[in-house]
C-alpha cells in the first residue's frame, strides 16, 4: 500500500495507461486558444487541440496550475493518510506554478507535502515522475521517493527539435535560445532543459529531422561521457503531428546508444510552447 | 659596375620595383590559376600583399635597414590577402631575421637572408606541396647561397637567383600533377620569378611600367571638379568647344595626379560610396552635356556642379537605416522591394516567401513599419541614424543625431542590436561573397561579416578588424573559402583573443558548421563538432571559364560553363549554365542524400533559378530542395548535397 502520493501538472509527456498504472495525480493546467478555455486533456483532447491549434491564426496560452486544486489534491492525499510528492515542472519556466503549490500547501497544514522544483520539462519531468511513482508504489517512505526524485533530476535532460520557435517565444519562454531565432534559411532549431539551468537554452540548428536526431544524438553521448554513464532510460515522443521524427530518432537511438528503456510519451499541454511539429526525448542517464 | 652591397635605399627601391612589376602582370599570374574559374586571384593577391609592404615603406622616416625590413614584415602580416599572400608574409618574416641588425648587407649575407625567407615561408604552410612557389623559392635562395659564397657581386647573384627560379617554375608541372593536368606552371612561383626579375629590370635599367596609384578620394574628385569649373569660367569659355578643350587638358594633366581615371568610369574606383556615386554620375553628366554642346552658357555648368558638390557636403538624403523581419504568407519579396524603394533607397528584401529581412535608407521610417504591419507579422526593429555614421566623410560639423522616434506597437523586441546577449563568450565571423549571402549567415547566428572590398578577398588587417569588432572574448572564425583560410588562421595568432578558425572551404560548409554551433559549450567544443560537421556536406560550383584549359580529357574554352565538386571540373556546357548544373547534381547525388539546396548567384535571374529548382524537384522527387538567392558575383550556383 502506498504511503506516498505523486501529484503533478498535466506537462510530463506520461502516455495515459501509465498514469492510471501507477495512479499518478494528474492536474491538469488551463489552455486557452482566442476566447475558448479548456482543461487539458480533459475537456478537449490533445489532437483536438492540435488541429484547433494549426487552423487559427491566433497563439494559445496556458495558466499555472490552479491553487485550489492542488490544495484539493493535498486534502484528498491527507485523508487517505498519504504524504505527497508534488513534482512541477520547471520554475523557471513556470514560476506561479511553484508559487502556487507552496501556497496551496499552507491551506492544508493538515497535510505532509514535499514539493519539488524538477527544473524540467516534458519527458524529462516525465522520468522523474516516473521513477518517483515506482518507488512510491513499492510503498517507499516520502523521504525516500523525495531522495529518488531529487536523484532523478539531477541526472535527466531533455532535448526538442522545435520546426516552429514562434511558439516558445510568444509564450515567454524562449531563454537563451533567443539567438535561434529568425533563419532565413529553413532550419529546425533544437533546444535543451537542463536541470542546472531550468530554462531553455540553445542546442544548435539542423535542416531536417535526421539532422536534428543526430545531433540529440551527439549531445547525449557528450553528457554520458561526461558524468561516465554506459546507458540511459528515455522517452520521446512528438506533438501529435510528427510521427515520422518520433520514428527516425527511435531508430538513430537503437542504432548508436544503449537504452535500457525507451518509453513512447505524448504531448498534452506542451503543444502550446513547442508548437505544431515539435519533438523530443528526455533522457536518463544510467551507471 | 658591380654593387657591393644592399643598403636600406636600395632595399626600398628593390622593393618598390618588384611591386611595379609583379602589378603590370598580375593579370598574367591570374591566369596561371589551375581551375578556370573567375576567382583566380593569386597574382592581385600577391600583388595587394606586395602593394601594402610598398606603401608603408615608401612614407617610412626610418633610416635602418632592419627597421625597414620589420616595417615589411609588420605590413604584409597585415595586408596578407589569400595563400599566397600569406607565404609572402612569412617569407618577409623569414628574410628580416636573416638582415638581423645589419645596417647593409653583402652579396652572401643578402643570399642567406633569401634563404631564410624561404624555409620560413616552408615553415608557415602546414603541409608544404612541392611544385608550388615554396619550391621555386627554395631553388632561387639555395643557388644564390652557392654562387655568392665565390661571387661577390649582388647583380650576378640576383641574376642568378632569377634563373634558377625561372628553371625552377618550369618544372612545377613535372612535380604537381594538377598543373599538369591543366597545363599550367605554378601561379605563385610565377609571381616571385617576377618579383625577382623586377629587381635586376631595375638594375639594368630597363623600365618598369610604374603607375602611381594614388588613391582616388572623394574629397580628391571633388577639388578637381571645382578646379576644373574655375578654370573655365576664368577663361570664359564662350564657345563650348573652349570647354571641351579645357575639359580634355584638364583630364590629362590629372592623370598623372589621380592615377588613370578614364572619364566617365569614375565609378570603378573602389571605395567609392553612395554618396561618392552622386558625384560621379553627375560628373558625367556635365561632360556629356559639354560634348552634346547642350550648353548655352556656364551657369548650366555651375548649376549641376553646384548640385553634386552639395549633394556630397549636405547631410544624407535618406538618414534612417532600418532593418526588420516580417513573418507572413506568400510574401512577394520584388513587389515589396519595389514599394518601397518609392520611399528610400539601398532597398535590400532578402529572405523567403514566409519570413523576409528589409533594410533600407530612409527619412519616415514610422510610414515603412506601418506599411509592413500590412504584410505580416514585424519584428527584431532596428533604426540607426546615419548621420553619426556619415561624421566621418565630411569635414565639416553634422547636425547632432536626432533620437529615435519610432516606436513599434507590439514587441518588446525593439532594442537596437538586441541580438548582443551580455556577457557573449563567443562571437562568430564569417565571410560571405555578396550581400545577400551576407544575410543568410547572419541570420544564422553570424555576428560580424568579415569586410573588405567587393572584389577582394580579405587581408588579415580585414579579418582582425572583424575579431576585434565583437564583443566576445573567443572568437570562432569561418573563412568560407580555401584562399581566405591561411589569412584567418594569421590573424587568429596575431590577435589577442582565443580565435578558432574552422577550415570551410566554401559556404555549404561554413553554413554546416554554424548550423552545429551552440554558444552553450566551450570554444573546444565547438571546433569538434563544427569541424566534423564540414564533411557533412558535399560543395558544387558552377561557374564561366575565366580562360581556355585542358583538364584531364575536357577540353574547355573561355566562356564555357564549368561544373566543380571537390575540387574537380566534373561538368562542361558550352551555353547552359541550368544544365550545368543539372549535370553536376547528378554526380553528386547518392543513395544517402536528403536534401540538396542551391544558391543562386548575381549574374542568375529568379526565374532561371525556378526553372532550375522545378528541374531538380522532377529529378529527385524523394529529395527536398530548397532554392535560396545568394547573390554571390562569381558562381551562378553554389549547390550543397547532404
Amino acid at each position: 500500500m502506498a504511503k506516498v502520493a505523486i501529484v503533478t501538472g498535466s506537462n510530463h509527456g506520461i502516455p495515459q495507461s501509465l498514469i492510471e498504472e501507477y495512479g499518478i495525480r494528474m492536474i491538469p493546467f488551463f489552455i486557452s486558444l482566442g476566447d475558448e478555455t479548456f482543461r487539458d486533456a480533459v475537456d478537449i483532447t490533445p489532437k483536438e487541440f492540435l488541429e484547433k491549434v494549426k487552423r487559427s491564426k491566433l497563439f494559445p496560452k496556458t495558466a499555472a496550475l490552479p491553487m485550489g486544486e492542488l490544495a484539493e489534491a493535498y486534502r484528498e492525499a491527507a485523508k487517505e493518510g498519504k504524504s505527497v510528492a508534488s513534482i512541477h515542472m520547471s520554475s523557471g519556466l513556470s514560476l506561479p506554478t511553484y508559487e502556487n503549490a507552496i501556497k496551496a500547501k499552507k491551506t492544508v497544514p493538515e497535510a505532509d507535502v514535499e514539493i519539488i522544483d524538477s527544473r524540467l520539462t516534458w519527458f524529462s519531468i516525465g522520468l522523474v515522475v516516473l521513477e518517483s511513482a515506482r518507488v512510491a508504489k513499492e510503498g517507499k517512505s516520502k523521504d525516500e521517493v523525495v531522495r529518488v526524485a531529487k536523484d532523478a533530476i539531477s541526472r535527466t535532460i531533455s532535448i526538442f527539435g522545435l520546426p516552429d520557435l514562434e511558439y516558445l517565444h510568444r509564450g515567454g519562454r524562449i531563454g537563451r535560445a533567443k539567438s535561434l531565432l529568425g533563419s532565413l534559411m529553413k532550419v529546425i532549431p533544437i533546444v535543451a532543459v537542463r536541470p542546472e539551468e531550468g530554462i531553455i537554452t540553445p542546442v544548435g540548428r539542423g535542416r531536417n529531422i535526421r539532422q536534428v536526431n543526430q545531433r540529440m544524438i551527439e549531445t547525449i553521448k557528450a553528457d554520458m561521457e561526461r558524468v561516465g554513464a554506459k546507458k540511459i532510460k528515455c522517452m520521446i515522443g512528438d506533438v501529435g503531428d510528427n510521427p515520422e521524427a518520433t520514428r527516425d530518432l527511435k531508430e538513430v537511438l537503437e542504432r548508436n546508444i544503449d537504452c535500457g528503456e525507451i518509453i513512447e510519451g505524448i504531448a498534452r499541454v506542451e503543444i502550446v510552447h513547442v508548437g505544431p511539429g515539435g519533438w523530443g526525448i528526455g533522457y536518463y542517464l544510467l551507471e | 659596375m658591380a654593387i657591393k652591397y644592399c643598403t636600406k635605399k636600395r632595399l626600398v627601391q628593390a622593393l618598390s620595383a618588384s611591386n611595379s612589376w609583379l602589378e603590370c602582370k598580375k593579370d598574367i599570374v591570374n591566369n596561371l590559376n589551375v581551375f578556370p574559374v573567375p576567382d583566380g586571384d593569386t597574382g592581385l593577391n600577391m600583388s595587394l600583399t606586395l602593394q601594402a609592404a610598398n606603401e608603408a615603406i615608401q612614407s617610412s622616416e626610418s633610416d635602418n635597414l632592419a627597421q625597414i625590413a620589420s616595417e615589411i614584415v609588420q605590413s604584409t602580416l597585415m595586408g596578407a590577402r589569400g595563400c599566397s599572400g600569406v607565404i609572402l608574409s612569412q617569407f618577409f618574416n623569414g628574410f628580416a631575421e636573416g638582415i638581423g641588425s645589419r645596417k647593409r648587407l653583402n652579396a652572401l649575407e643578402l643570399a642567406q637572408a633569401l634563404r631564410q625567407g624561404a624555409d620560413a615561408a616552408r615553415g608557415g604552410v602546414r603541409e608544404p606541396v612541392e611544385g608550388t612557389i615554396l619550391t621555386v623559392m627554395r631553388h632561387a635562395s639555395e643557388f644564390a647561397v652557392g654562387l655568392a659564397e665565390s661571387e661577390d657581386d649582388l647583380t650576378e647573384v640576383l641574376q642568378g637567383a632569377l634563373r634558377a627560379a625561372t628553371e625552377s617554375l618550369r618544372q612545377t608541372p613535372e612535380l604537381l600533377p594538377v598543373l599538369k593536368d591543366a597545363g599550367v606552371v605554378d601561379a605563385g612561383g610565377q609571381g616571385f620569378v617576377y618579383m625577382l626579375e623586377g629587381i635586376l629590370r631595375l638594375i639594368e635599367g630597363q623600365p618598369l611600367e610604374e603607375v602611381s596609384r594614388v588613391e582616388v578620394t572623394v574629397a580628391r574628385m571633388v577639388n578637381a571638379w571645382k578646379g576644373l569649373l574655375s578654370t573655365i569660367r576664368a577663361k570664359r569659355a564662350e564657345e563650348i568647344g573652349e570647354a571641351e578643350v579645357i575639359a580634355a587638358k584638364l583630364v590629362e594633366s590629372w592623370k598623372g595626379k589621380l592615377g588613370a581615371i578614364k572619364v566617365p568610369s569614375l565609378r570603378s574606383i573602389p571605395g567609392l560610396d553612395r554618396v561618392g556615386s552622386i558625384v560621379a554620375k553627375t560628373w558625367e553628366s556635365v561632360l556629356g552635356l559639354i560634348r552634346q554642346r547642350n550648353l548655352k552658357d556656364i551657369k548650366g555648368v555651375d548649376k549641376t556642379a553646384e548640385r553634386a558638390v552639395s549633394a556630397w557636403e549636405r547631410e544624407l538624403e535618406y538618414k534612417y537605416c532600418t532593418e526588420f523581419l516580417i513573418k507572413g504568407e506568400d510574401l512577394a519579396l520584388k513587389q515589396i522591394e519595389a514599394e518601397l524603394g518609392r520611399h528610400g533607397d539601398c532597398v535590400m528584401v532578402v529572405g523567403t516567401p514566409w519570413l523576409a529581412k528589409v533594410h533600407l535608407h530612409t527619412n519616415d521610417p514610422e510610414s515603412i513599419i506601418e506599411y509592413a504591419y500590412g504584410l505580416g507579422e514585424v519584428s527584431r526593429v532596428k533604426i540607426d541614424d546615419m548621420d553619426e555614421q556619415h561624421q566621418s566623410l565630411l569635414a565639416e560639423e553634422v547636425a547632432p543625431a536626432k533620437p529615435r522616434r519610432y516606436e513599434p506597437r507590439r514587441y518588446e523586441d525593439h532594442q537596437r542590436g538586441e541580438n548582443y546577449q551580455r556577457g557573449k563568450h563567443i562571437g562568430v565571423v564569417a565571410f560571405a561573397p555578396g550581400e545577400w549571402m551576407a544575410e543568410i549567415l547572419k541570420s544564422m547566428g553570424v555576428d560580424k561579416l568579415i569586410g573588405g572590398p567587393r572584389k577582394l578577398k580579405p587581408s588579415t588587417q580585414d579579418i582582425t578588424r572583424a575579431i576585434e569588432s565583437v564583443d566576445a572574448r573567443s572568437i570562432l572564425a569561418l573563412p568560407n573559402d580555401g584562399d581566405i583560410i591561411p589569412v584567418a588562421e594569421q590573424a587568429a595568432k596575431l590577435s589577442n583573443k582565443e580565435v578558432c578558425v574552422i577550415p570551410s572551404r566554401t559556404i555549404p560548409e561554413g553554413i554546416s558548421a554554424l548550423l552545429n554551433f551552440s554558444p552553450e559549450v566551450s570554444l573546444e567544443e565547438n571546433k569538434g563538432a563544427m569541424t566534423q560537421a564540414l564533411g557533412k556536406v558535399k560543395t558544387g560550383q558552377v561557374a564561366k571559364a575565366a580562360r581556355e584549359a585542358l583538364y584531364k580529357d575536357l577540353k574547355i574554352k573561355k566562356g564555357d560553363i564549368i561544373g566543380l565538386y571537390n575540387r574537380k571540373i566534373e561538368v562542361k556546357n558550352k551555353r547552359s549554365f541550368n544544365v550545368a548544373a543539372s549535370d553536376l547534381i547528378t554526380k553528386m547525388v547518392d543513395e544517402e542524400s536528403q536534401l540538396i539546396t542551391i544558391f543562386y548567384g548575381k549574374e542568375v535571374s529568379k526565374t532561371q533559378a525556378e526553372r532550375l529548382g522545378q528541374q531538380t524537384k522532377k529529378d529527385y522527387p524523394d529529395l527536398v530542395v530548397e532554392l535560396y538567392r545568394g547573390g554571390q558575383p562569381q558562381y551562378y550556383y553554389i549547390i550543397s548535397v547532404e
